[in-house]
């Protein structure tokens, strides 16, 4: 849940990137890190096993300028994909504002995708989401390896709710700013609280 | 005067700012509420961490405990001198985490014991505060949304300040 102060004109919100391992989600907070101005961003937090793999969370927090007048923090996390992690992610979607469906376009990897987002689905209806009504943004990830499904495919397997899609490679860093500023908008035109007068 | 006013304005007028190093009350969702961090930003770091670090712990013990007694629970991870230190606190409606980081202590335990009257005192504090602030705050924040809408040029300028 966004957190906004009236009185000092700030507003905090949570994004959390999900999908399946080894998609790219911790690639995309840290090429996000790699390129923003040391003073918009804070400490990278990353609770990773011996070999790299996300093993709870990674957490940056992002300062984006002011709209408005209202001052921007968006406090980035990832969860871990790997399937037996379900634990951790049902904590970390606990407030979220916002979610970067991280998908994998390797043709093999379509069925952990669709496994993925299904319990996406789960987990937020399990804390009274409705993941129809949550920012939501895809993104296809990987575009530049060989054996990918079509982006057709992927709409038609993955996107039935007809949100905002992208076209990634996380890694040179395509599509990864275009899929935040499109999260980041629909999160904040999705804030409760008119303003004041 | 908001939460966040009301919470700070304790902690700083009472000099509770002071009792470790580090002192911070956060949300549930690692949103941090109060911190006498002066960087906000690692403020942040804090607030998800110890968020993190409470559910993941609150899990844990609901493997052998189903009754939800979150008032009772308090974490620690410390040794004779340093450590880290949480309880919960209840502001109003909603749970928030009531946290410590300290290091060098001759009495951890002295620091632990003041924490725990301290979370009272604001409790009791936030209460009274929050009975006459509450109704016209709510009238006037929940009426539709913050942003009817937002051009593509404006979230272009939001993400210049990131200097991309």
């Amino acid at each position: 849940m966004s957190f906004v102060n009236y009185h000092t004109k700030e507003i905090n919100c949570k994004i959390v990137y999900y999908g399946p391992g080894l998609g790219g989600k911790t690639t995309n907070i840290q090429h996000v890190y790699q390129r923003v101005s040391s003073q918009a961003k804070g400490k990278m937090v990353t609770l990773n096993t011996e070999n790299e793999r996300t093993l709870f969370f990674d957490f940056l927090p992002l300062d984006l300028g002011s709209i408005r007048g209202f001052k921007t923090r968006f406090h980035l996390y990832t969860v871990p994909g790997q399937v037996f992690y379900e634990a951790s992610r049902k904590l970390i979607l606990r407030g979220v504002d916002g979610v970067v469906f991280v998908a994998d376009s390797q043709v093999e990897r379509m069925e952990s995708n669709i496994e993925s987002l299904e319990g996406l689905k789960r987990n937020l209806s399990e804390q009274g989401y409705d993941i129809k009504k949550l920012p939501l943004v895809m993104q296809w990830n990987k575009r530049d390896l060989p054996n990918i499904a079509s982006t057709h495919d992927m709409q038609k397997k993955l996107n039935t709710l007809d949100v905002p899609s992208f076209e990634a490679c996380a890694v040179k860093g395509d599509g990864v700013f275009e899929t935040l500023k499109m999260i980041s908008k629909l999160v904040l035109l999705n804030i409760k609280g008119g303003l004041e007068d | 005067m908001n939460v966040t006013s009301l919470v700070k304005e304790f902690f700083v007028e009472n000099e509770f700012d002071l009792l470790s190093e580090k002192v911070a009350i956060i949300r549930q969702d690692g949103n941090v509420l109060y911190a006498n961090s002066i960087n906000s930003l690692e403020a942040s770091n804090i607030g998800a961490l110890v968020s993190g670090v409470w559910q993941a712990a609150q899990s844990l013990s609901s493997l052998v405990n189903k009754s939800q007694l979150s008032r009772e629970y308090r974490l620690s991870f410390d040794t004779s001198s340093d450590g880290i230190y949480i309880l919960p606190v209840s502001l109003g409606e909603s749970p928030y985490y009531f946290c410590s980081i300290f290091k060098d202590r001759m009495n951890p335990g002295k620091l632990k014991q003041n924490m725990r009257s301290v979370s009272f005192l604001l409790e009791a504090y936030m209460r009274e505060e929050l009975l006459s602030l509450k109704a016209p705050q709510d009238s006037k924040e929940s009426s539709g949304y913050l942003f009817e809408n937002i051009t593509d040029a404006e979230m272009d300028q939001l993400f210049v300040a990131t200097g991309i």
